[in-house]
């Protein structure tokens, strides 16, 4: 199995693709901590065997803003696995008031939970990559930091960009380390996570396939964080079902 | 006939060095300008330019972390010169830190002033732009925002959010004749200027993994061999394409000045 011996850190925060990611890596033989916001979460773990159970850590996680309880989620990670190869940010969240309208609270909360659940995620557990000189990073973001849609907030929209600013420094400043950063850029997905805030929602194009499914950011992902992925970083993945070719 | 006549512009950040050197092009083309900065030092660069064109350049004193500040700003400009034709955002912070290291105060900072402080200079400037079916705004970003290179991860990420805003600012704002555009230039010859520190900023080493420019390119990053690095006059002639009715047609767009550095589809 691809993950076996391999320790992977997932967030996962307004969205179950963060879950489904952190199952992909557990039946391929990863231990792996998910980080989650709520309860709800937890229903993709629930057929496991006893033995993937064993390779589970959850910690729930109140608020994606708070540097303070991320770095405390890190040293359990630290203290029930050793060690850290894999750090997937799957950190969303909509924007609540109408795009240019938005309150100065609103806009900040918007941007500080997208790119503060990314960098306070990753932050403490580099030590434990940079130890091992391997890691894999990746940043799930939204299509709304790529391209533009009517209704989109302006501010969704930046934060979204900020992620692929991350994944490229990351995969720039951390190479020497052989630690990769990626991100992959997703339309929005079947459990209604990810939209864009569009007035129309980007579709794909593929029949049948309008919204991407979780298992198809999971598969993304994992390509990835693969040992073998070594040779591609900086790069942000653009998965919305060909939503770009029209 | 000079391309800004008439036009008055607001530049937010404007005591830098390359705002200092964009006014002149601004007053060589006929325009009126606004400096909006944090700090009366910054204004101390465009001394001369002020004595020598004293009806139309005024200096205002105001945060893009602030949205009263911004407000005001535009108010004050409204009041001095009549209208506000062109926004020039550029104020930003480099901060510093690599992933491992970056403080969470000059994180905060960094989203607070490259990136939301556009979203706040644009919607104070908006009313006035909309009223009369007319704008220009020019977000001054970074090839830090667009490429891998060793800046800082402050200044990765709020520099790609920048370009972002920009575009969802350029779709939102189309309708009442305003375009909104970035532009990402590469290493800046500021050497004519005497530095002064960056406010609120905790310096800190470059990481062992920073990259320096693609093979073939020259010390400062360009592929152009007896210019490693852009001039700030070739900059201001950007912005003010960018502030002209010769853009009309360009919007949305992140206009990359880097001496051939992104050779790339």
């Amino acid at each position: 199995m691809q993950f076996e011996n391999q320790v992977a850190v997932v967030a996962a925060c307004g969205s179950d693709a963060g879950a489904v990611c952190a199952l992909s890596h557990l039946r391929q033989g990863a231990r792996v901590a998910l980080y989650y916001d709520g309860e709800s979460r937890l229903s993709v773990f629930r057929e496991l065997s006893e033995e993937e159970k064993s390779r589970l850590l959850t910690i729930q996680i109140s608020d994606f803003q708070d540097d303070g309880e991320l770095k405390r989620a890190a040293d359990r990670v630290k203290e029930a696995f050793g060690t850290c190869d894999i750090v997937v940010t799957a950190v969303t969240t909509m924007p609540r008031e109408p795009g240019f309208a938005m309150s100065e609270a609103e806009y900040r909360r918007v941007m500080r939970t997208i790119t503060n659940g990314a960098l306070y995620t990753i932050q403490p557990l580099m030590p434990m990559m940079l130890e091992k000189n391997y890691g894999r990073i990746v940043l799930v973001s939204s299509l709304a930091g790529r391209t533009v849609l009517p209704g989109v907030a302006p501010v969704y929209a930046a934060a979204n960009a900020a992620l692929g600013g991350m994944a490229r420094n990351i995969g720039c400043t951390m190479g020497t380390h052989f630690i990769t950063g990626n991100a992959v850029a997703v339309g929005p997905l079947e459990d209604g996570s990810y939209k864009t805030g569009a007035v129309k929602e980007p579709e794909g194009i593929l029949p049948g396939r309008a919204q991407g499914r979780l298992q198809d950011v999971a598969g993304a992902v994992e390509y990835f964080t693969s040992p073998l992925a070594s040779w591609t970083t900086g790069e942000t993945l653009d998965l919305n079902g060909g939503y770009f070719m029209v | 006939m000079k391309k800004l006549q008439d036009k008055v512009a607001v530049f937010v950040g404007g005591g830098s060095a390359v705002a200092t050197v964009a006014l002149k092009h601004f007053m060589d083309q006929g325009a009126k300008v606004v400096l909006v900065d944090v700090d009366e030092k910054y204004f101390g660069r465009s001394q001369d330019l002020r004595a020598q064109y004293p009806d139309r350049i005024r200096t205002f004193l105001g945060a893009c972390t602030s949205q009263e500040d911004m407000e005001q700003a535009m108010a004050f400009t409204q009041k001095e010169f009549g209208k506000i034709d062109i926004l020039c955002n550029y104020a930003g912070f480099h901060g510093g830190g690599d992933i491992t290291t970056v403080l969470a105060g000059q994180w905060r900072i960094a989203m607070d002033v490259t990136c939301l402080g556009i979203y706040r200079a644009v919607r104070a400037a908006y009313p006035y732009m909309k009223e009369r079916q007319y704008g220009r705004i020019m977000n001054f970003a970074s090839i830090g925002g667009r490429a891998n290179r060793g800046v800082p991860v402050t200044y990765a990420a709020f520099k790609a959010a920048a370009i972002g805003i920009t575009r969802a600012l350029a779709l939102e704002l189309a309708a009442d004749g305003i375009t909104v555009n970035s532009m990402a230039p590469a290493s800046l010859d500021t050497s004519a200027f005497e530095r002064i520190p960056e406010k609120d900023s905790v310096p800190m080493k470059r990481p062992k993994g920073a990259l320096k420019g693609g093979p073939g390119a020259t010390q400062g990053g360009s592929f152009i061999p007896d210019r490693p690095v852009a001039n700030l006059d070739e900059i201001a002639h950007v912005i003010v394409f960018m502030s002209s009715d010769d853009s009309a047609f360009l919007t949305g767009d992140c206009l990359d000045v880097n001496g051939g550095q992104f050779m790339q589809p």
